[in-house]
């Protein structure tokens, strides 16, 4: 049997197996990203309506510019969005299921501001631009930000969120660690932490410069950031994803979790 | 029998091209409509993502509760200032051979705020030799030793804690590294498995013991992201990582420093070295006392100045926090100015 011109199929199988070997060899044997792109979004708090905020801009200033630099102009990935203060809406958190979907559109995201308990329900949260002390409306779009919104939501392109605020893990490990349904790894502090000028720095120079794992990055930017008064803590989806995770591009990323087995690995540290 | 057919039902020729023109040139019609609707939609997003937020200089005051006699300090303290300089591509390499590592370095350098044009610039060296890696801040002298492929991994065999400080103590000797005034804190770290439904801890996989030292200057605290060293000790008792950021001080002599009460309106204004990034309305000070501050390693420090630091507690939660208020009496400015006796 031929199919035109000559091309018989045997040979055109053949074809195949070489297309498919090639693909496969191109093609990380781990992972592969979900869309293919390597993309950021970044999220700050610098001033709030009715708490304190910071005083000069140090989202502004330091972590938006900071994770531009490292991804944007020396890795080359793509910057989805920046939000920052009444800008900042809970649906970017990936809250919702389907249309928009916020961090859970990218690969990165970062947020950096206030994370505390809510005095009346007594749950640790992101503090947005209207969170006042538990009376925020927790509908409103910039009222807070709680586990329960996000819970088992992230199964898109996400895989590392980067949670620079306040004992957000605080006894809520696996609050938080359930959004990652198909994201890999969070990255944040069950514990105080501080504004500090070089974590990010060291961080991203880990992850690109080292071609160091996510954890190991993060474990050498939080003790070299912080004093040991600051305990640090990262909750992967998968352990392959704890141990062996790498940015796109600087090492082995592993497969995104499915189905989704309500199991999280976490481990902390003092800084 | 198609659609066409339908329409076509006797009607001329003519007429039929011309009700298929008129029904595409409907469809696109609305097609264009929706895309546009759909834009629009999308734009309103982005208009309404227009901060309102006039950036103004905020008064942060916190009710502070002083829970304590003012603390009993001496009217004097000493002074130090850093004794090293920035450290050169030659004395990073002759540091990374006390470890090792004979090639050049990859030379990191990096702007400290990438949006400033006229931004410091920080350098780095990294050594690599496979997976160990070395890195040395220029800024600070501080130095990352870590052997990447066993940081962070499961250890089938874990030293005890008080074993572990013994075998940091010997690659601390074997480094050259000498410690004179440090406590020492260890922690065994695992990687927990856990599930999020019933919030069980299934299972715990031992990966390393952390030893850490905290430095003391004539047994006053140093705080702050510096002032320490830590020994990640990994299995059969290999250490798997080091962090050093101790700076090498000299005698800058002495200076008075503010009285309590002043720092605790500084306190109370939240003037203090590392901010926290949770929001204070009122706080207990629940312990005072002087301390020394060491900057982070990515940070030139010049003078290692005198600190309040305050113990307090969040009104808003049960957790204690600490805060360091700048004690000295003058500019640090002027202390890196003086000249050593």
């Amino acid at each position: 049997m031929t199919l035109r011109k000559g091309l018989s199929v045997p040979f055109v199988v053949v074809l195949l197996a070489i297309q498919f070997v090639l693909l496969a060899l191109a093609v990380p044997a781990a992972s592969y990203d979900d869309d293919l792109k390597t993309e950021y979004t970044v999220t700050t708090m610098d001033s709030y309506r009715y708490i304190g905020g910071f005083n000069p801009p140090f989202g502004a200033n330091y972590v938006y510019p900071k994770t531009k630099y490292w991804l944007k102009d020396q890795n080359a990935w793509t910057q989805n969005f920046y939000w920052y203060n009444d800008t900042v809406w809970d649906l970017d958190f990936g809250k919702q299921s389907s249309g928009y979907q916020g961090l859970d559109e990218a690969d990165y995201h970062i947020h950096f501001g206030h994370g505390q308990q809510d005095p009346i329900t007594n749950e640790r949260e992101v503090a947005l631009y209207d969170w006042n002390w538990g009376n925020e409306d927790h509908n409103s779009l910039t009222g807070d930000l709680a586990w329960d919104e996000v819970y088992g939501k992230w199964d898109l392109d996400n895989e590392w969120v980067f949670f620079y605020s306040c004992s957000l893990f605080n006894n809520s490990i696996g609050k938080w660690g359930a959004a990652l349904n198909k994201a890999h790894i969070q990255l944040g502090f069950p514990t105080t932490t501080y504004t500090n000028y070089g974590i990010l720095d060291t961080f991203y120079s880990q992850l690109s410069d080292n071609y160091n794992t996510i954890v190991n990055s993060y474990y050498t930017a939080t003790t070299s950031a912080f004093g040991s008064d600051v305990r640090a803590v990262a909750v992967a989806d998968t352990s392959d994803q704890f141990y062996y995770d790498h940015l796109w591009n600087k090492g082995e990323v592993m497969p995104d979790e499915s189905p989704n087995d309500n199991i999280v690995w976490y481990a902390e540290w003092s800084c | 029998m198609n659609r066409r057919t339908i329409i076509s039902f006797g009607m001329p020729n003519g007429v039929v091209k011309k009700v298929n023109y008129m029904r595409n040139k409907i469809l696109l019609t609305a097609l264009v409509v929706g895309i546009a609707l759909m834009g629009l939609v999308s734009a309103n997003i982005q208009l309404d993502r227009i901060s309102k937020v006039v950036p103004a200089s905020q008064n942060i005051n916190i009710d502070v509760k002083v829970n304590i006699d003012s603390p009993v300090v001496p009217d004097k303290v000493p002074v130090y200032r850093v004794a090293e300089a920035i450290v050169s591509q030659n004395e990073a390499i002759s540091i990374a051979k006390d470890f090792s590592f004979t090639s050049n370095p990859v030379v990191i350098t990096y702007p400290t705020q990438p949006e400033n044009k006229s931004s410091p610039m920080k350098t780095k060296y990294l050594f690599k030799n496979g997976n160990e890696q070395l890195g040395i801040d220029a800024s600070s002298n501080a130095i990352t030793y870590a052997k990447n492929d066993k940081l962070m991994k499961p250890s089938a065999s874990l030293p005890s804690e008080s074993e572990a400080i013994k075998i940091a103590q010997e690659f601390l000797k074997s480094h050259g590294v000498t410690i004179n005034d440090a406590s020492v804190e260890t922690e065994t770290i695992y990687l927990n498995k856990l599930n999020v439904e019933t919030n069980q801890i299934l299972d715990k996989i031992p990966m390393m013991v952390q030893v850490k030292f905290k430095r003391n200057i004539n047994g006053v605290p140093v705080v702050g992201p510096g002032g320490k060293i830590i020994v990640d000790i990994g299995n059969n008792g290999e250490p798997i990582y080091f962090f050093k950021n101790w700076r090498l001080l000299e005698p800058a002599g002495t200076s008075g420093i503010i009285p309590f009460s002043r720092a605790v309106e500084k306190l109370s204004r939240l003037e203090v070295k590392d901010v926290p990034v949770t929001p204070l309305k009122s706080v207990e000070i629940v312990g005072a006392k002087l301390g020394y501050y060491e900057a982070e390693s990515t940070e030139e420090q010049k003078i290692y100045t005198p600190v309040w630091i305050f113990d307090v507690k969040n009104s808003m939660g049960t957790e204690r926090i600490s805060l360091y208020v700048d004690a000295l009496n003058w500019h640090p400015y002027f202390y890196s100015l003086r000249k050593l006796k």
